[in-house]
């Protein structure tokens, strides 16, 4: 579920590597005044991401300093300062993770201590945001009765993921949501269920658990899903990577979009490559 | 773009469905024309296009792509079926011109292109 949006490195700036690196830090700023320290943990690309997103798209101004910060107490760092669009954000990366771990200890028995660390953030979390958190638990159940159908249909099984993310997309841009962002982030949202699933396929099967690949292909591993039904996976992705491009077409974006250009339209595309190539994920770091 | 030149002329059994997928659409709506084909017990070549008409105003694209195969082969006779079928694999085919094309897909990046990247930077991705 986590970990999957990333940047195209040999095409990304210097400056908007600069500018995902500060954005990263300034969400781990939010994430501790809106939920508290323990939560940081939790920090994602994947919400970085949609704060870059979300900062252009509703015209937020991004104010980069040199700060401290827990994890970088001697060397002063570039932060985006934190403002309500972040801290938003980083209640809902709390919440998210917080189900996650909620969905893992359902599914395996497994995380309920790493659960622990973010049960306060997610009380806090709540309680300033309950329109927030009130989107994540809906969308939640509906993917939980989504997969209790044992539906083998890939679309239907992403769709509940899409929707919320759509959802959160009109709460977050107000007045600024319309058709182009409604499909740019469904779009979104489905790319990051179906790569989860498609990553896990092995792991799901063993396991048995929900997984539409499996029910949909009798394959034992990713590789032979690959050679027979390669073509089926690629045009599912494809006409994802479609939506996407469609609806960025029609989002006004209000300061530069080179950083969100080349995650969704380099970046997520690499991912799906490696994912289906079944290769260990790439190092992502660069000495500036 | 698929379906927008749908008229009135259509099968009478699925007039209330092209009415909701011609005006404006929302999940909702979206709901209603699916239960409107949910309804109708013989699931001829022309269900199947209009089954995958929904799908695909639903994003559900491999859905769609799946209902108009069998389409096409329940109805081999009309070209709209396959027409519509060329039309959405050609919608993917897009994508993969415009983007970073995936696996095995014979596009530009199974070239030189990835290749020169990787020795560019030297390893560092």
């Amino acid at each position: 579920m986590f970990g999957y949006v990333r940047y195209d490195l040999p095409n990304l700036y210097i400056k908007d590597l600069m500018l995902y690196r500060a954005m990263y830090c300034g969400l781990c700023k939010g994430i501790a005044q809106s939920c508290g320290q323990a939560a940081r943990l939790g920090l994602t690309y994947d919400v970085a991401f949609l704060s870059v997103l979300l900062h252009n798209i509703t015209e937020t101004d991004i104010r980069i300093e040199k700060q401290n910060c827990f994890e970088h107490r001697l060397k002063r760092r570039p932060i985006a300062e934190t403002d309500d669009l972040t801290r938003e954000l980083g209640a809902l990366n709390t919440v998210m993770v917080y189900y996650k771990l909620t969905d893992d200890i359902l599914d395996k028995s497994r995380g309920r201590s790493r659960r622990v660390w973010f049960k306060k953030g997610y009380k806090r979390a709540r309680k300033q945001y309950p329109e927030l958190v009130k989107i994540v638990e809906n969308y939640m159940i509906e993917q939980a009765k989504t997969e209790k159908r044992n539906s083998d249909s890939p679309d239907m099984a992403a769709d509940p993921s899409a929707q919320m993310m759509q959802t959160l997309s009109r709460h977050f841009l107000k007045e600024k949501a319309n058709a182009a962002t409604d499909k740019l982030f469904y779009a979104l949202g489905k790319w990051v269920y179906l790569i989860d699933a498609l990553d896990d396929f092995e792991k799901d099967r063993k396991k048995k658990n929900y997984n539409p690949f499996v029910l949909s292909y009798d394959c034992k591993t990713r590789a032979e899903l690959m050679e027979r039904y390669g073509e089926d996976i690629a045009f599912l992705f494809d006409t994802t990577f479609y939506d996407m491009r469609e609806g960025l077409s029609g989002v006004k974006f209000y300061y530069n979009r080179d950083l969100t250009d080349n995650v969704i339209l380099r970046g997520l595309p690499a991912e799906t490559a490696r994912v289906m190539k079944g290769e260990a994920p790439n190092k992502l770091n660069a000495e500036v | 773009m698929l379906w927008n030149e749908e008229v009135a002329e259509q099968d009478e059994r699925f007039r209330g469905v092209w009415e909701i997928l011609g005006g404006e659409l929302n999940a909702n709506r979206l709901k209603k024309a699916q239960k409107l084909l949910d309804v109708i017990k013989d699931k001829d070549a022309e269900w199947h296009y209009v089954q995958a008409a929904v799908f695909f105003h639903k994003s559900w694209y491999l859905d769609c792509k799946k209902h108009l195969k069998k389409a096409v082969r329940l109805g081999p006779e009309n070209p709209k079926y396959s027409a519509a079928l060329n039309e959405l694999t050609e919608m993917a085919n897009e994508a993969k011109r415009n983007g970073t094309p995936l696996p095995g897909t014979g596009k530009w990046s199974d070239g030189c292109a990835e290749g020169c990247c990787e020795v560019l930077c030297n390893g560092c991705c």
